[in-house]
């Protein structure tokens, strides 16, 4: 055998370490989300689930309202995710091409926002949204997430590198900032607004503190509250948390295989923002 | 349309004027060329005619109309820019159609118009692919189909050739020639290139400085600069200056009394220095310098003179016309190509009027 | 090369675009901001009136002076010394390794990168389990290797290393991801030229990619502390709602929550804020310094 081949097996042999130390637990989340409450409690516990308990993820669905949470969740993700794209877009844009009054104040100031560890907000926007009587409504869940200034700043960025004579070409023609806007800068810079959209849906169906704060009933909760919540209800029986967990994880897990080149895209580009 | 320009000028924040007083007429159905090294004010001229930037001071004319204070789309202007800006999200075809469809005309009529554009800049065989598909030059074509779809007023392009390699450049601009001809609409073509201007005009202006420095059809700009810079802008190789009191003595005979007193430098076109027993018209006067060296590039020529101690580029000697390691050679000069310029850098003699 | 003078006219349009955008910012960004700075001044603070009867520097002294302050703060930092450096180190060697093959990489990336798009509070679950001192998967493996029983998340002593090992698995893929887009970025050349100069793969390693590859080292490294002061989902998951038995794993952010959520003490809360603003600002300096002085070859 050549060095070179012995070299490969062993970076091969690293790799699949690696993988199978990243992705046992996910296994073992459904290992026991099919088992009997008994058979979790097995010294040493059984591999392969004797009597896979399809079962459990109906008892855990109807264990909590979970259908509640999940329409919740789903429906937080879907409004914030659409709202923040079009505040996004046409914030984008007015940096990226028009000339006003006060735009390097204004971009600068919004700059500041990014550095702020937003869990300092937490408590003047409970406060604000108390006062507006929002708290414990959808709104509270939606409307602080209509707007990120890293999606407009990146979007801004991509906006930017679409040459000045194709907006110049575009003029003549007989366009308006408006179509300009949506029917030929937003098809271009589409990979990007993919990419921020499945950030932004992944952030939303995955956030946990904010909803933990601004909800406090059961009606309001979205899944990672609900399920955060359920283990005071379930306490040990395992086998029902890990059933409700994998509900939770499956569909952002779907999002990301179908949507995996712009997640790491934008991951890459959130990454490299500083 | 012709388009005429009425002491336009355009500063920009904080900065000197970029443009002075302009006043100028672009005549109907000619190809003018606007040209100049870079930061002239060449482009900036373009973008007040296409209406993409606006005048602080002065009026703007197409025909008869007002346009100072329309814009691009009110001013009906095709545009084709250096880097082509087609939309590399749509087909050629569509990108040819696109101004038809923003003025909403139904998709049979539009596409028909397309497809004849597309003939006419020979593109009919590239109409379902993309931009990115095209080479340069087939991506200029379609780029000055889409700027003749809505019938333009005036069609504008700001150095569409810069782009293109040397020899597509050259088959371009033969193009460009052949479909204004062929349409017969007012063209305004930008270049830095005065080897390009010369080639496609029917009149070129010369900026500099964000002044116009010469108006004129090409040959005109040749035989007759109106001033240093023209002259020296203007011809390939550059043409030689040298201060006029080292050839006082010699050209004194020939001159007026009133331009030997102001004449300062004197420019001789390299073509223009020529063997005595030439054929054509010669001034009368009897040169010689030292041989410093001397090249061959396939049919040209190029000798250096020294004349006095001011080099001289020459190529109007052929290869017979010179012996061996000859080192003194005697010329004359043409009465094509030789002028005088006073202290104003204005050319106040010019050897034809000999 | 047109730029046209701002007027009247442009700016009211362009504040039609930008307003839905600075509306949100202004209301849940800059406004809060200005307010935590404000509140964390607030001595006397009443919610439901709005009303602020005191101000001063007292709240700044109070959580100087609790106990449980002080231990959150140096929770955080030996939070954050345990989890960046290892992970770096685990996430750069996985991503050269990744940046060596082609066969099967992709699906290499995909498992790396599955913990990212995961609820946190999904991943605490999963591992609380695994953590579980009687029945869970962990202790039973380090079983086999005569390990004896680990009660990870009941002994003050364990309690911060579950932590430290849950967060690492959970932020590898990220880190992954960052360093491959650098190593991407490094001109394949330069490798040429050193294997013509005769380096070996180690020598290859040690004196092109690792120096090329800096500048993303120490970006990965600012990303992953600023994370790591944030810290708070995982343990509120992790602990049932507790900061770790005997408080060994209270941070600084799970100190704020408490204040504010539990204790309703808005004005210490702010204060506390500001703390891990001032951490988050001064990791943003260096960064800032850093860039400025280094080259950038990435």
């Amino acid at each position: 055998m050549t060095k070179k081949s012995i070299s490969k097996i062993l970076l091969y042999f690293i790799l699949t370490l690696g993988g199978i130390i990243m992705i046992v637990p996910f296994l073992w989340m459904i290992v026991t989300a099919l088992k009997t409450g008994s058979e979790t409690a097995k010294i040493p516990p059984t591999l392969i689930p004797q009597n896979p308990q399809w079962g459990n993820f109906i008892k855990a669905w109807n264990a909590a309202p979970f259908l509640r949470y999940f329409l919740n969740s789903t429906f937080v993700m879907i409004v914030t995710t659409i709202g923040q794209i079009i505040t996004t877009i046409l914030g984008a844009f007015a940096f990226a091409r028009l000339e006003f009054y006060g735009k390097k104040t204004i971009f600068i100031l919004c700059m500041a926002t990014m550095m702020v560890p937003s869990e300092m907000l937490i408590i003047p926007n409970f406060v604000t949204l108390s006062k507006l009587g929002m708290i414990n409504t959808y709104a509270a869940l939606i409307v602080p997430w209509l707007a990120s200034f890293f999606a407009v700043f990146t979007l801004r960025q991509t906006f930017m590198t679409i040459p000045d004579e194709l907006y110049y070409a575009a003029k003549i023609d007989g366009t308006s900032d408006w179509y300009f806007l949506w029917r030929i800068i937003v098809p271009l810079s589409k990979s990007t607004i993919v990419a921020l959209a499945t950030l932004e849906m992944i952030g939303s169906w995955n956030s946990f503190m904010w909803p933990m704060i601004a909800t406090n009933s059961d009606k309001m909760r979205t899944l990672p509250v609900g399920l955060s919540a359920f283990t005071t209800d379930a306490g040990t029986q395992y086998q029902l948390l890990m059933a409700a967990s994998t509900i939770i994880v499956i569909p952002m897990i779907v999002i990301y295989v179908f949507l995996q080149k712009y997640i790491i895209a934008g991951v890459t580009r959130s990454g490299l923002k500083g | 349309m012709d388009v005429k320009f009425e002491n336009v000028s355009l500063a920009y924040e904080h900065k000197n004027e970029v443009l002075h007083d302009l006043r100028f007429v672009i005549p109907k159905g000619k190809l003018t060329c606007l040209l100049g090294p870079s930061g002239c004010g060449k482009s900036t001229t373009l973008n007040l005619i296409s209406g993409l930037l606006q005048p602080t001071a002065g009026k703007i004319f197409f025909g008869e109309q007002d346009v100072t204070k329309k814009d691009a789309l009110a001013r009906k202007v095709g545009m084709v820019f250096q880097n082509y800006a087609l939309y590399p999200h749509m087909t050629v075809l569509e990108n040819i159609c696109f101004p038809l469809k923003m003025k909403k005309i139904d998709k049979k009529k539009r596409n028909e118009r397309g497809e004849n554009l597309a003939r006419l800049v020979h593109v009919e065989n590239e109409l379902t692919k993309y931009p990115g598909e095209l080479s340069g030059g087939q991506q200029q074509r379609v780029a000055i189909a889409r700027a003749l779809a809505k019938e333009p007023s005036i069609l504008l392009l700001d150095e569409p050739l810069s782009n293109l390699d040397a020899r597509l450049r050259v088959e371009m601009r033969e193009e460009i020639r052949r479909i204004q001809k062929q349409t017969g609409v007012t063209t305004v073509f930008v270049t830095h290139d005065q080897d390009e201007a010369m080639h496609i005009s029917d009149y070129i202006m010369v900026l500099d400085n964000g002044q116009i420095q010469q108006f004129a059809d090409p040959n005109t700009i040749y035989d007759y600069p109106d001033n240093l810079f023209v002259a020296s802008f203007i011809g390939n190789p550059v043409i030689n200056k040298i201060p006029f009191s080292i050839l006082r003595q010699d050209f004194s005979p020939i001159i007026p009394m009133t331009i030997n007193e102001k004449a300062e430098t004197l420019l001789i076109r390299a073509e223009s220095i020529v063997p005595i027993r030439d054929h054509q018209e010669h001034l009368g006067v009897k040169l010689q310098g030292k041989v410093v060296s001397v090249q061959r590039y396939g049919h040209e020529m190029f000798v250096r003179l020294d004349v006095q101690g001011q080099e001289l580029m020459v190529t109007g000697f052929k290869e017979r016309d010179l012996l061996e390691k000859q080192q003194i050679l005697e010329f004359t000069l043409r009465t094509n190509g030789v002028f005088i310029a006073n202290s104003e850098k204005e050319v106040i003699w010019n050897a034809t009027s000999v | 090369m047109i730029k046209q003078k701002p007027s009247a006219k442009s700016t009211l349009i362009a504040f039609l675009y930008l307003s839905p955008m600075l509306i949100i910012i202004g209301t849940f960004y800059l406004y809060p901001i200005v307010m935590s700075f404000a509140m964390s001044f607030y001595t006397k603070y009443n919610f439901y009136t709005n009303k602020v009867s005191e101000v001063g520097l007292s709240n700044f002294v109070t959580i100087w002076t609790d106990p449980d302050f002080i231990e959150a703060l140096k929770n955080t930092i030996i939070f954050v010394v345990g989890v960046v450096p290892l992970s770096v180190i685990i996430a750069l060697v996985i991503a050269i390794l990744l940046n060596k093959i082609n066969f099967a990489a992709g699906f290499f990336k995909t498992v790396y990168f599955l913990p990212f798009v995961t609820s946190t509070v999904a991943i605490s679950l999963i591992w609380q389990w695994i953590y579980n001192s009687q029945y869970g998967l962990l202790d039973a493996f380090l079983g086999i290797f005569g390990i004896k029983p680990i009660d990870w998340l009941n002994d003050p002593h364990w309690a911060m290393t579950a932590l430290i090992i849950m967060t690492i698995w959970q932020g590898l893929g990220f880190n992954i991801i960052l360093f491959l887009a650098g190593l991407s970025n490094i001109d394949k050349r330069y490798e040429q030229v050193a294997q013509i100069d005769g380096a070996n793969t180690w020598q290859r390693f040690r004196y092109i990619t690792i120096p090329l590859l800096s500048p993303m080292t120490f970006l990965v490294s600012v990303t992953s502390i600023i994370s790591g002061f944030k810290v708070f989902d995982q343990i509120f998951v992790l602990f049932g709602g507790n900061p770790g038995p005997g408080k060994s794993t209270l941070t600084l952010v799970f100190y704020l929550y408490e204040k504010f959520y539990t204790e309703w003490k808005y004005g210490i809360a702010a204060a506390a804020g500001v703390v891990l603003f001032t951490l988050t600002l001064i990791i943003t300096v260096i960064q800032v310094w850093y860039s400025k002085r280094h080259v950038h070859y990435v």
